[in-house]
């Protein structure tokens, strides 16, 4: 169990992070926020890549700093724009991390397992700087399951990918999930829409709201609507209210709009989704 | 384009530790200067006083050679010459000079600041005499020799003699003597290629290491345009630095020597008689600088074309820095280079005061042509080729 | 994870074939400069036959044939010298003086060789204990101290694959997080940079020492350090010649540590390879000229790079002219304050690598 106690962080008199607290258990946890949330400086002070200014990070009860923890053995993580040895081939990359992670041994059949489960099997002999960026991807993401951690941590893992990769990956974390915590931070919502057990929304450095992904959109039910309007009304209305979506329809524009109240009479409520809970989120900033 | 050269010069200015660099080069500079020719700002020891005139062995006695700037008149000789009559029977004196008590120089080697002032007003009277008229005699016994016309070059070579040197003649006195070392020092030249290198190695790989050469690339600008603005940018940069460093230099020299005479004429320096430039002191410093900060671009477009080839910046730079070891070694080993390959080596212009000591020139098809103009003309023409190779090698590798 | 860094780092980097060009000039320095010992074939004849013949403790009976030996040769010069003045004179004729030189040639060939040989055994004679060896030769070995500019570009070219790639590549955010990446492979890393200093300035003096040493006569190894006239002062009198030559690489040996884990440091600092590479090259390039100051000096890792400066004594006499990077004669007292600064700024690189929080992104 990996727990989130009370942490604050500031840079330069600014408080980027105010007192989170969180717990993790096994599951996907997706922690979701627009650019500069903070998402990225709760996983690197979790992963221990950045100091808190206060508060504390538990690996079962023991901070996670401290060695005793075990954490950093425990752990795998993919940041958002990860570095690679350009003239490795991904083969020889992941014989590295093995033994950077401590793992002893060749560890040969669990590099080859992990190939193959990302699908690099037939690229495994192949030099890391003629990967796509869904390759490379999925490489990363192999380096941050060597060793078998508890907890696995991926900033931005989709963020560069095609339609198709994205939903690969997807799957993948899907996969890796059972018997592990996987945060995944993303802004991306479905990204974790499909597969998190946990969706976290955070703005400006705090929690706003946790919980499962039909329950933040059950949430806003009611709140949810759907409006045909002109050019003119629409760009009315997109400043006036907080909108998914808008699309032309035979010289009609529809919008999806997020609002406590009605926001014209012609308006329709619609099944709300987690995206609209974190629009919904976002324009209470 | 304007605007994108200030942009670049922004970058430079920009370079993380650059200016810090620059500021810890010059700073060491000064010192050096400081520690190895300072005669002022230290206090003076072994100093004494004749008849109110202040000597010293070790040291220069500037309120001595104050009292004899300007027209050497014979006045002055005669009154210098009763000064050390009457200081060497006073004091127990071994030769022709002024020593302190206790102090027992080396006959013939070792020479008061007395001593060394006569020296150096008879050289300076006896400067056309003794020094331009053998020269111009031995011109027109070549003049006579081809007169004929059958050796049109001699004929040129004698011609050039006569004009660069026939109306020298030296009439006052100053401290130029203390201009000498400035001439010959090399330390900034040095630190001035570290620079140049550092800076193209930033300014050319270093947007492959940031990423942002493709956008760069694909900007209206094109990539020849922004190849040739880059390159301007380094040369004024480089230009900058130079005469910072120039500047910097005259002035610690000036302050821990006291040169005296700048606007006299080049040669009127004991090390430099023989010179041919006929300019001022202060503008053989600038000629120098200028060859000075050539020389620097020129070894630093070793830098540009290892930047272009390389895709990081670090070994472009060390590639470029081992390459000048590797020429500035060949330089001393075989002095200079063999033959007309001298003449492109870009060292030559870093040490360019010594292509001017003497008259150096070269038979370019029957004309005598001077060596500082042919050490510029073929290191400009080997920056231009290397400018082009390295502009062709980023077009496409960058 | 020793081998996978070693791989990583002169394998995978090619660092091991930029090894491999410096020892191979290093190695054709050390050749060069045992071949130009002597100005002619015929010289180092000469020489070595003197040497054969009278290297050792010089007896009186040693001596006494020398003299003998040398005297037809210095009779042959005096008399040179006076047929030079008598045709300047006008007393001798030019026919003359080209007859006088002919006859004279024999005896003044290899004069060089002969009159080094001279003063070598001048020197030896003119205190008790001192042996006659091979002055040129030693020389060579230890005279021909300079700061090894490529040795140097070398160093510094590991300290940037081995720590600022990673940061300008953001590898070191993945780095981090393992359980050896905080600390270990950072140890690791510094330790591999030091073997590689200890080796290359091991393999360079080895070289120096073969390239030289078919010209050292074997008992010249146990002679006493003072047997050198560049050692005539040396606080080491009581070592020999061999063993102050290992001195001497030790001492170079943890110079050029020093200066690796230096461009650690920088690594760490500056987080620019560009940076690191001209801070690493000004930290070689600096000292003669920044450094005036003694205890500045002898506080930066050159003063131990010039190692035979130490050897020397701080009662040196300039031989032949202060060079830019020649070693600067120093007594011991100077020896303990470099060496403490040496290991200070060891202990500073191996307990500070890796501390520093990532590059804000």
């Amino acid at each position: 169990m990996l727990e989130v106690v009370d942490l604050k962080k500031s840079f330069g008199g600014r408080e980027i992070l105010h007192g989170l607290n969180l717990t993790f258990e096994s599951g996907v946890y997706g922690l979701l926020g627009p650019n500069g949330a903070g998402k990225s400086t709760l996983m690197n002070i979790i992963t221990g890549l950045l100091r808190q200014t206060s508060g504390q990070v538990l690996f079962h009860g023991v901070p996670a700093s401290d060695r005793r923890s075990g954490f950093a053995a425990k752990l795998g993580y993919l940041p958002q724009q990860p570095g690679y040895y350009k003239n490795y081939t991904a083969a020889e990359f992941l014989r590295y991390l093995s033994a950077l992670k401590g793992i002893r041994g060749k560890n040969e059949a669990q590099i080859a397992h992990l190939l193959e489960f990302v699908n690099l099997s037939e690229n495994a002999d192949q030099k890391l700087g003629t990967f796509s960026g869904g390759m490379l991807r999925r490489a990363g993401l192999a380096q941050a399951l060597l060793g078998k951690p508890e907890v696995v941590i991926l900033d931005e893992p989709t963020a560069g990918l095609d339609p198709l990769e994205r939903i690969r990956l997807r799957n993948l974390l899907a996969e890796i999930a059972k018997g592990r915590t996987v945060i995944v931070a993303t802004h991306i919502v479905p990204d974790v829409e499909f597969i998190a057990n946990q969706v976290i929304l955070m703005f400006d450095g705090q929690v706003r709201q946790m919980g499962k992904p039909e329950e933040l959109a059950e949430a806003v039910r009611g709140q949810v609507w759907q409006v045909w309007t002109d050019y003119a009304g629409a760009e009315r209305l997109s400043k006036r209210f907080a909108t998914g979506n808008l699309f032309t329809e035979q010289d009609a524009c529809v919008l999806r709009i997020v609002s406590e109240t009605q926001p014209t009479p012609e308006a329709v409520p619609v099944q709300p989704t987690l995206e609209d809970a974190f629009l919904r989120e976002s324009a209470r900033r | 384009m304007g605007r994108l050269f200030r942009l670049e010069w922004k970058k430079l200015l920009h370079q993380r530790y650059l200016l810090f660099f620059c500021a810890l080069l010059l700073a060491v500079d000064l010192f050096n200067i400081y520690e190895n020719y300072d005669k002022l700002l230290r206090p003076r020891e072994d100093v004494f006083t004749v008849e109110g005139v202040t000597f010293s062995v070790d040291r220069d006695a500037i309120v001595l050679h104050r009292d004899f700037e300007g027209p050497i008149t014979q006045e002055k000789i005669d009154r210098l010459n009763a000064l050390l009559q009457k200081a060497k029977a006073e004091e127990a004196q071994i030769g022709y000079g002024i020593w302190r008590e206790g102090y027992f120089p080396v006959p013939g080697v070792d020479r008061s600041q007395g001593e060394r002032l006569m020296m150096e007003l008879k050289r300076l009277t006896g400067y056309r005499e003794q020094h331009i008229q053998p020269i111009l005699a031995e011109t027109e016994k070549l003049s006579a020799v081809v007169q004929d016309g059958s050796d049109p070059y001699a004929a040129r070579m004698a011609a050039l003699i006569r004009r660069q040197y026939g109306n020298r003649s030296i009439t006052e006195f100053h401290r130029v003597k203390e201009f000498e070392p400035l001439m010959i020092y090399k330390l900034s030249a040095l630190f001035l290629l570290l620079l140049a290198c550092f800076c193209a190695s930033s300014l050319f790989a270093g947007e492959k290491e940031t990423g942002m050469a493709p956008l760069l690339k694909a900007a209206p600008n094109g990539k020849t345009r922004l190849f040739w603005v880059k390159l301007a940018a380094l040369f004024t940069f480089v230009l900058a630095l130079g005469i910072l460093f120039a500047a910097a230099d005259y002035g610690m020299f000036y302050l821990c020597r006291r040169p005296t005479g700048a606007s006299m004429p080049f040669w009127s320096m004991d090390d430099f008689a023989d010179s041919p430039l006929n300019i001022s002191i202060l503008g053989a410093l600038a000629l120098f600088t200028l060859y000075r900060v050539l020389g620097a671009f020129a070894l630093a477009l070793i830098a540009v074309w290892f930047s272009s080839l390389l895709p990081k910046s670090f070994p472009a730079f060390l590639a470029a820095v081992l390459c000048m070891a590797g020429l500035m070694l060949a330089t001393l080993w075989t002095d200079g280079f063999f033959g007309v390959f001298r003449y492109f080596n870009p060292v030559t212009l870093l040490i360019s005061v010594r292509l001017f000591e003497n008259l150096r020139v070269e038979n370019v098809f029957g004309y005598p042509v001077s060596a500082g103009l042919l050490a510029l003309l073929g290191n400009l023409m080997l920056a231009a080729v290397l400018a082009f190779t390295a502009r062709g090698l980023w077009k496409r590798r960058a | 994870m020793v081998i996978q860094e070693l791989r990583k780092i002169l394998w995978k980097r090619k660092l091991l074939l930029a090894l491999a060009l410096v020892l191979l000039f290093e190695g054709l320095l050390a050749w060069r400069g045992a071949d130009g010992i002597f100005s002619s074939s015929q010289d180092k004849r000469v020489y070595m036959d003197l040497l054969q013949s009278y290297a050792g403790d010089l007896t009186p009976e040693k001596r006494e044939r020398l003299d003998q030996e040398l005297e037809t040769y210095e009779k042959a010069q005096e008399l040179m010298v006076q047929a030079e003045e008598q045709y300047q004179n006008g007393e001798l004729t030019s026919e003359g003086f080209d007859a006088r030189t002919a006859e004279l040639a024999p005896y003044r060939a290899n004069l060089a060789a002969r009159s080094d040989f001279a003063e070598a055994a001048k020197y030896a004679e003119a205190k008790p204990g001192r042996t006659l060896v091979n002055q040129l030769a030693w020389n060579e070995l230890f005279d021909t101290d300079r700061v090894d500019f490529l040795l140097s570009v070398l160093l510094i070219l590991f300290a940037i694959l081995a720590f600022v790639s990673e940061d300008e590549t953001d590898f070191r955010q993945i780095k981090q997080t393992t359980v050896h990446g905080k600390k270990a492979v950072y140890r690791i890393d510094a330790v591999l940079g030091v073997a590689l200093a200890v080796l290359s300035v091991s393999l360079t003096s080895l070289f120096r020492w073969l390239a030289a040493g078919s010209l050292l006569d074997p008992g010249s190894m146990n002679a006493p350090l003072d047997s050198l006239k560049i050692f005539e002062n040396s606080p080491f009198s009581n070592l020999s010649l061999a063993e102050g030559y290992l001195l001497a690489t030790g001492l170079k040996a943890v110079g050029y540590t020093a200066f690796v884990c230096l461009c650690f440091l920088f690594g760490q600092w500056f987080r620019s390879a560009l940076t690191v590479s001209l801070a690493g090259l000004l930290t070689v390039l600096l000292p003669p000229y920044m450094l005036k100051a003694p205890v500045l000096y002898y506080c930066s890792p050159v003063s131990l790079m010039l190692s035979v400066g130490f050897l020397r004594g701080d009662v040196y006499v300039d031989l032949g002219g202060s060079g830019f990077w020649e070693s600067r004669a120093a007594g011991k007292p100077a020896l303990w304050i470099s060496l403490a600064a040496a290991v200070i700024l060891i202990l500073l690189a191996f307990f500070t690598l890796g501390k520093r929080e990532g590059k804000k992104r």
